[in-house]
C-alpha cells in the first residue's frame, strides 16, 4: 500500500517549530492600518502613480527637482497595500513583489534571497488564496531557482494539513515532475509515488493527464520523450507525431511569412 | 527549404520523415508557399493565430528544429536545419545496423 505523500513529506520534512514570540515589553510604534484593495484597483492606481511620477520629471525645472523625483519610488510606497493584498488571500500581492523587485530597489545580490523570501510567504498564505494555483506552477517553472529550491518550497505545501483544491495539486505535479527528474534515485522514486498518487487521485483531474506524460519522461528538453500531438494538414488529413516512432523525425517549425 | 528539400530527397529512402509545423501562415500565402519551395513531405497546418503544437514545443522563434530519435526521445533542438545533417546520417545508420 502507498503511504499517503502528505505523511511521507510530514515524516521527510518536519515542519520548522515555531518559535515562541515574546510579549513586547516596549511600547510599539503606532502605524497606520493598511487598507486591502483589489488587485485590479491597486494596479491601475500603481500605473497611475508611475505616469504621475514620468510626468513629474519630465516637467521639473531643474535638476536636482528631477533627482529628488527619481529618488521616490512609487513601488515603495505601495509595498504596503500589495503585501496586505497578499496576507489576506490575494497570492498576486506576493507576486507582484517579485515582478517589482528591481523597481523595489533591491539589488542584484539580493534577488535570491527577495526570491525565496517571498515564496515562502506565498507557499505559507491563506489555504483558499486567490490565484494560489498559479502561483504554484510559477514556483515549478521558477528559472531563477534550482530545482531543489524549488521542490522545497512547494513540499510545504504539501506539508499543510489545510491546503486543498487547485493550488495543493499544481503543487503536487511540479514536485512530483520534479523530483522523478532527479538524478537521485531516492528522490525520483518519491517523485514517480508522488505523480502515481496524482494520477489515482479523484480531486486533481485537471492535473492527471501532466501527471502521465510526466511519468512517460516526456518533456521538450534534449533527452526526454517528445510530447504527442495531432496535425491536421491543408488537405484535412490527420496524424500524430507517435504514428513515426521508428523513424528519425526531424521536426521543422516554419512559417512562409 | 532547398536545404530541406536536399535533406529529404537525400533520405527517401531512409528510415527517416521531416514533418513541418506551420504557424502563422494564413491559407493562401501557405499553399502559395508550399508550391513555390516544393515542399512535398507532410506539414501540420495551424491556421492563422492557431499555436498550440508550436506553444507545446515552446516555440519562440522561427524556424526551430527538433531532432526526435526512433524511440521518441529528443536527440537535439536549434534554429538551423543543417546543423542536423551529420546526427541524423549517424542515426539512420545506427538503425540500420541494428535491424541486421
Amino acid at each position: 500500500m502507498l503511504i499517503p505523500i502528505t505523511l511521507l513529506l510530514l515524516g521527510a520534512t518536519p515542519p520548522p517549530a515555531v518559535a515562541p514570540v515574546a510579549a513586547p515589553t516596549v511600547a510599539v510604534a503606532w502605524t497606520a492600518p493598511v487598507r486591502v484593495d483589489s488587485y485590479g484597483d491597486l494596479m491601475s492606481a500603481y500605473s497611475q502613480a508611475k505616469a504621475d511620477r514620468r510626468a513629474a520629471i519630465k516637467a521639473a525645472g531643474s535638476a536636482k527637482e528631477r533627482r529628488e523625483l527619481r529618488a521616490k519610488r512609487p513601488a515603495t510606497d505601495f509595498l504596503p497595500r500589495f503585501e496586505a493584498l497578499g496576507e489576506s488571500g490575494d497570492v498576486r500581492g506576493f507576486t507582484w513583489m517579485l515582478d517589482e523587485a528591481k523597481r523595489l530597489g533591491i539589488g542584484k545580490s539580493d534577488r535570491l534571497a527577495h526570491l525565496l523570501d517571498v515564496y515562502g510567504r506565498i507557499v505559507m498564505a491563506p489555504a483558499d488564496s486567490k490565484h494560489f494555483a498559479e502561483a504554484m506552477q510559477r514556483i515549478g517553472e521558477e528559472k531563477k531557482l534550482d530545482a531543489s529550491q524549488r521542490v522545497s518550497l512547494l513540499k510545504r505545501v504539501l506539508g499543510r494539513e489545510d491546503a486543498a483544491g487547485e493550488g495543493r495539486c499544481t503543487a503536487q505535479l511540479f514536485a512530483g515532475s520534479l523530483l522523478f527528474k532527479s538524478d537521485v534515485a531516492s528522490d525520483q522514486a518519491m517523485g514517480e509515488q508522488i505523480l502515481k498518487e496524482l494520477v489515482a487521485s479523484e480531486s486533481c483531474s485537471n492535473q492527471v493527464k501532466a501527471a502521465e506524460q510526466a511519468l512517460l519522461g516526456v518533456s521538450i528538453e534534449v533527452g526526454g520523450t517528445a510530447p504527442d500531438f495531432e496535425g491536421t494538414t491543408i488537405d484535412g488529413k490527420t496524424f500524430n507525431l507517435s504514428d513515426y516512432r521508428g523513424k528519425v523525425v526531424l521536426l521543422d517549425f516554419f512559417g512562409f511569412w | 527549404m532547398p536545404h530541406l528539400k536536399t535533406l529529404v530527397e537525400r533520405h527517401k529512402n531512409d528510415p527517416f520523415v521531416l514533418i513541418g509545423v506551420n504557424t502563422g501562415d494564413d491559407e493562401d500565402a501557405y499553399r502559395e508557399g508550399l508550391e513555390k519551395h516544393g515542399v512535398s513531405w507532410t506539414c501540420a497546418y495551424q491556421g492563422p493565430g492557431k499555436d498550440a503544437i508550436a506553444k507545446l514545443f515552446e516555440v519562440t522563434g522561427y524556424p526551430t528544429y527538433y531532432l526526435i530519435a526512433p524511440n521518441g526521445k529528443i536527440l537535439g533542438k536549434g534554429h538551423s536545419g543543417e546543423a542536423f545533417d551529420k546526427t541524423i546520417q549517424k542515426e539512420i545508420d545506427k538503425l540500420k545496423s541494428s535491424a541486421q
